[in-house]
């Protein structure tokens, strides 16, 4: 049984490549606890509060950023060409705007650790105690 | 010629009559059927359109419901709407968020059609639903107007066709019969007159008709044959009657009125004591006699005279070209040869004998019975003179 159990941490230190993705949100706003479904709603502009009615400020990469597309599919399985799509035909209504987007983590922990109602996404890597994580999403 | 003329026409009005009364009650069938296809087909039709148009609209549909932008849910409704087809459309995803758009008047979108509407993420998982109210009077008045304008085509399909119909049994039909009705009226029934079959018509209803006709005319001819032989023939005797006598009596007087010339004889004979022996042995026996003297008196005649009986017992010879003295002749030899001949009857046998009377037809006799009547005369004298003998009457 133990034995089983360190192959398995052995097989998963072993895949270090692509590490999961991270919802994080403002150290100050312990009220922000989006589930997978809030996240995704809140992404594509479903919906604009958490459900606990609390304002949020989303943080978005920029279009051709490696992180976005691997962040859709793991969030709820949407491919870049379907997200683009579905923007394009969202955006023709002129009511609704993309959340601003920023050139990388860095940018998004900083923005997080500064606005306390922000909420972004960071490769696991890029993880430091200035922010809280609200959601793993496993690769 | 008239008469056929008129049935003529009226065999054709009949014929457009018929067959413009039969048009109406089928283009009217045919309208109210082809109505009903119609409005299937439309109804069919425009089912298809819709959910093509739903096709078209379906991703943009989906977004607007899984957002629930308003907007982009009155874009996809108004741009349904352009279909003259569709009177209303609703979009909605709960009690929350429905758009709705279309005609003023009251709408039961109970009977729309229902699309699901499908989330972008997944495009599995039911968001909402688009409800489509179809424009139920445009579909009718689509069908109505492919009913019309079919019927139309085909009554004027029909038309045609009845007009090459009626000209056709025009020229097939009541040309020909027209034609034979002529000729029938021209053929004079009892002579040799024949209707004459044109090829073209060997085998069919005309030449039919005419074959009967023709059949009928030999029928005819043959019974006037038959009845003019009665009429101009004595039954029992066979020789001529004496209406037929008195013809060729009036044609002699004519002839010698003509020709003075010419002497033509009238000789009247007359069975001595007929009603006596036809009393005593029976009208067989009498006529028995009246056969065998006229058989006797035939032998006796040439080919140019003429016998008839002119009644009971009494006969009449008209001998043209001839003198009083050959007349005379004639008569004796007659005479002689009844009174020598015997005739067998069942009971026996009978002997007769013949008076004559003999005259010469004058050109200034007014009418053949004055000829007649002088030959009676002497037939007369004859009788008073002890009967058996011959006497001529100038």
């Amino acid at each position: 049984m133990q034995k089983t159990l360190l192959a398995l941490l052995l097989l998963a230190l072993a895949v270090p490549a692509q590490a999961d993705i991270l919802v994080i949100a403002n150290r100050d706003n312990p009220g922000a606890n989006p589930g997978t479904r809030e996240v995704s709603d809140l992404y594509l502009g479903r919906s604009r509060t958490l459900s606990s009615g609390e304002a949020v400020q989303l943080l978005e990469y920029r279009h051709d950023h490696e992180l976005r597309t691997r962040f859709y599919r793991q969030l709820n399985g949407m491919s870049l060409p379907q997200l683009n799509a579905y923007w394009a035909r969202l955006q023709f209504s002129g009511e609704v705007l993309p959340p601003p987007s920023l050139p990388d983590g860095q940018a998004v922990l900083r923005a997080v650790r500064n606005n306390r109602q922000a909420l972004g996404y960071i490769d696991s890597t890029d993880l430091d105690d200035s922010v809280r994580v609200v959601l793993r999403l496993k690769e | 010629m008239s008469p056929t003329v008129i049935l003529m026409r009226k065999l054709e009005h009949r014929l457009v009559l018929y067959v413009t009364l039969g048009l109406l009650f089928f283009s009217l069938i045919s309208g109210g059927l082809t109505y009903r296809y119609a409005y299937e087909q439309q109804l069919a039709a425009s089912q298809l359109q819709e959910k093509q148009l739903i096709r078209t609209v379906q991703a943009q549909a989906d977004v607007a419901a899984f957002a629930e932008n308003q907007k982009i849910a009155v874009d996809v409704i108004e741009g349904l709407l352009a279909n003259p087809l569709i009177q209303a459309v609703r979009l909605e995803t709960g009690p929350t968020f429905r758009v709705e758009r279309g005609s003023r008047e009251e709408v039961d979108f109970t009977e729309g059609h229902r699309f699901h509407l499908y989330s972008p993420v997944d495009h599995l998982e039911t968001i909402g639903l688009l409800i489509v109210v179809q424009n139920n009077a445009q579909i009718r008045q689509a069908a109505a107007q492919q009913a019309l304008e079919q019927t139309a085509l085909l009554l004027m399909q029909i038309c045609l066709a009845t007009a090459l119909i009626i000209a056709v049994s025009r020229r097939v039909i009541c040309k020909p019969i027209t034609e034979l009705a002529q000729t029938v009226a021209e053929v004079t029934p009892g002579s040799s007159d024949r209707l004459v079959i044109p090829s073209v018509h060997e085998n069919d209803e005309i030449g039919f008709v005419s074959r009967s006709i023709n059949t009928l005319l030999q029928a005819a001819e043959g019974s006037m044959a038959e009845l003019q032989n009665v009429a101009i023939t004595d039954y029992l005797t066979g020789v001529a009657s004496r209406r037929y006598f008195m013809a060729r009596m009036e044609a002699a007087l004519a002839e010698v009125k003509e020709n003075p010339s010419r002497q033509t004889m009238v000789v009247m004979l007359d069975l001595d004591n007929f009603k006596s022996i036809n009393d005593t042995h029976g009208h067989a026996a009498g006529d028995a006699l009246l056969q065998h003297f006229s058989a006797l008196l035939r032998a006796h005649c040439r080919p140019q005279d003429t016998v008839g009986r002119l009644g009971g017992e009494e006969f009449g010879v008209l001998l043209p070209d001839t003198s009083p003295e050959i007349a005379q002749a004639f008569a004796e030899n007659l005479r002689v040869a009844v009174a020598k001949s015997t005739i067998p009857i069942t009971s026996g046998e009978l002997h007769m004998t013949i008076s004559a009377g003999i005259t010469v037809m004058q050109a200034n006799d007014p009418r053949p019975e004055t000829a007649l009547a002088r030959a009676d005369h002497a037939l007369y004298f004859a009788k008073e003179h002890g009967r058996n003998r011959v006497q001529v009457e100038i």
